[in-house]
């Protein structure tokens, strides 16, 4: 699929912020993996998956992924745009919160399921650090 | 220290127990956005909130104001903490651990499959019947008391056991063996034990009802709606189902007692037309509760064509339809309770889980079905997938395999990997994900693959249609249909429960 940068007509007023082109009946989208994490480009093409095909390819900047949606039925491209795009933010904020959160996530439910107590005292320590909290789901 | 001194020394000033400073702590939560500007927050636990999009980015920015009106509500509910993570966390492993009971113990549902014959010729029929006369698929007493014998190796203390066909009645002889068997058996196993017959009622005798009010059997039963609607669905010989059906039932309330017999029935393409007549004709054959199901796609509803009759959205219309008016009854003083509904409710506003398998996660633990031949499978649709000839999820043979093999075994553990809903793509972050379930046969026999697609799946998008109606009702709702969700997740009627 080459790049042909005919951006839409919906989306050439945000096109020198947002590089969005049309490529015949598909959208094409360049996401900057240095703020959309490669996880939450998947898991973005992944919620789409069911209205639309979707190729996911390394751009031809360093550091940015091609995304191509063609819509399984007709749509607005703009309109299939823009969801992607919203799907994206809120990817990158649930991988964000399970940055923060994962690893006591782990800890509920072993303690939950577990015979033991895998609660330390250090547990009370809001830091963070004794919690072992990891960068869990960026990869 | 004495505990006078104790006393005497009072309580410590309300600040020892304030934060030090304004700094919170994140605990785990998912969210879905829910219009334009709310969010919905759940947990683990099962705990819910909506917050707005501005609450929602303060929130993950921890810049959230504790004069927020929200901010008591998250932290009351577990989504944050500013005084230390070991309260919270022994509180939410406590609700975590609550909402998973179903793990503990094994298997508390075993269905006896005592045969595949039945009189009846139902379009929808999801367990491939064979016709009456063919007795070689009805369950041998050997093969039945292997499975008896398997069935106490579960550690559960409760134990369901449910006879199922085919149409089991037309196998009373092998179902009465059975109860008195397992009673038998009981007398120094010492389980809670309860007996369900799933029944078309047709067989039904004055006999069959006096065993099952000596031995406390419940009675299960189809009512489909209306006469011509449950005689279009169930066709027999006569074209006298629903005849012999609303017969039964009369019967059996009768001489059991209305709460010993229940019905459910299946939505089918003609269904769709009559949510309110159906639901009618169960208020008035005395049922207190209905259970709205869309056809599963096995046995003869595949090859009939009926599975594929009508599209999840037409059921979701139907089943909205038909809660409308059951909420509607209720209105007017009518008491009476949508079952699927429930389930949910009582996943969303109470701490405890369901035994309902298919809102399960894993699948694996709780059923057992024997089939008539003897071999086991850890959930009814896995038997009814078999009779298509599918054996993938077959775990054993109660003649060749013993406990260990059947129920530790690779198929069973397989089953738990791809059923863990924590783990599935498009499971994982899904803020509906605590309410739900996985239902791996159902997606294998959809979509050939037990973890399934979910942006495709028929399963997720009815329940999560479902779920967004009746977190519709409970956020938009009007105070009576609120308070009528909340007796029905709590089991508390709204005439007695406090005002």
């Amino acid at each position: 699929m080459s790049l042909n940068r005919d951006v839409t007509t919906g989306v050439r007023s945000i096109s020198t912020l947002a590089p969005i082109w049309k490529e015949g009946s598909a959208v094409g989208l360049e996401v900057a993996t240095n703020v959309f994490c490669r996880a939450s480009v998947l898991r973005a093409c992944y919620s789409l998956s069911g209205d639309c095909h979707v190729f996911v390819t390394e751009g031809t900047r360093p550091e940015h992924l091609h995304v191509f949606l063609r819509p399984k039925q007709p749509a607005q491209l703009e309109s299939v745009a823009g969801k992607f795009a919203n799907e994206l933010v809120d990817q990158e904020l649930r991988i964000s919160i399970l940055a923060e959160t994962g690893a006591i996530r782990e800890l509920i439910v072993a303690h939950a399921l577990a015979e033991g107590d895998f609660l330390s005292p250090e547990s009370d320590d809001l830091s963070g650090e004794n919690a072992g909290v990891s960068d869990q789901g960026r990869q | 220290m004495t505990p006078l001194s104790l006393l005497q020394q009072g309580f410590s000033p309300l600040t020892r127990y304030q934060p030090a400073d304004a700094s919170y702590r994140l605990l785990p939560f998912r969210y879905m956005r829910w219009g334009d500007d709310e969010i919905l927050l759940t947990n683990d636990a099962g705990e819910h909130a909506f917050v707005s999009n501005v609450q929602l980015a303060a929130l993950v920015q921890h810049r959230l104001d504790r004069e927020d009106p929200s901010f008591l509500d998250l932290k009351a509910k577990h989504f944050l903490t500013d005084t230390g993570l070991r309260v919270p966390l022994e509180l939410l492993a406590t609700k975590y651990r609550t909402k998973k009971a179903f793990l503990n113990g094994g298997a508390r549902l075993h269905l006896f499959v005592v045969t595949l014959r039945c009189d009846h010729s139902c379009r929808y029929c999801q367990v491939s019947r064979v016709s009456e006369d063919r007795e070689r698929y009805d369950m041998s007493q050997e093969t039945a008391a292997r499975a008896v014998d398997l069935m106490f190796r579960t550690p559960a203390q409760a134990l369901k056991v449910e006879f199922q066909g085919g149409e089991p009645l037309l196998c009373f002889d092998l179902v009465r063996w059975l109860v008195e068997r397992i009673e038998a058996r009981n007398l120094v196993e010492q389980r809670d034990l309860q007996f369900v017959v799933t029944t078309n009622l047709a067989p039904l005798t004055d006999e069959m009802l006096s065993f099952c009010r000596d031995h406390s059997v419940l009675l299960s039963t189809s009512l489909d709606g209306p006469e011509a609607l449950h005689n279009a669905n169930r066709p027999r010989p006569g074209r006298d189902a629903y005849a012999l059906t609303v017969a039964g039932i009369d019967r059996a309330q009768t001489a059991l007692g209305f709460d010993r017999v229940s019905a459910m029935m299946t939505t089918t393409r003609m269904s769709l037309a009559y949510p309110r007549e159906i639901v009618d004709e169960y208020v008035r054959r005395g049922f207190t509760s209905i259970f709205l199901r869309p056809i599963s796609p096995y046995g003869f509803a595949v090859r009939t064509g009926e599975a594929a009759k009508y599209e999840t959205d037409e059921f979701l219309k139907f089943y909205r339809a038909a809660l409308d008016h059951v909420i509607a009854l209720n209105r007017r003083g009518v008491s009476f309770v949508e079952v699927y509904a429930t389930l949910l409710l009582r996943k969303i506003l109470t701490p405890f889980a369901t035994a309902y398998v298919d809102l399960q996660s894993p699948v694996g633990t709780s059923v057992v079905a024997y089939n008539y031949d003897g071999d086991v499978y850890a959930t009814d649709e896995g038997r009814m997938l078999a009779a298509m000839g599918d054996t993938s999820f077959r775990l054993g043979n109660v003649h060749e395999h013993g406990y260990e093999e059947i129920f530790g075994g690779s198929k069973v553990q397989a089953l738990l990997r791809d059923s863990v809903i924590e783990t599935l793509p498009g499971c994982s972050d899904c803020a509906f994900l605590p309410y739900c379930g996985s239902d791996p046969v159902f997606h294998y026999r959809t979509q050939g693959d037990s973890i399934g697609h979910r942006p495709n799946s028929a399963f997720c998008h009815k329940n999560m249609s479902v779920l967004r109606h009746l977190f519709g009702l409970l956020r938009g709702g009007d105070p009576f249909t609120r308070a009528l969700l909340a007796s029905w997740a709590s089991g508390v009627s709204m005439e007695a429960a406090p005002s």
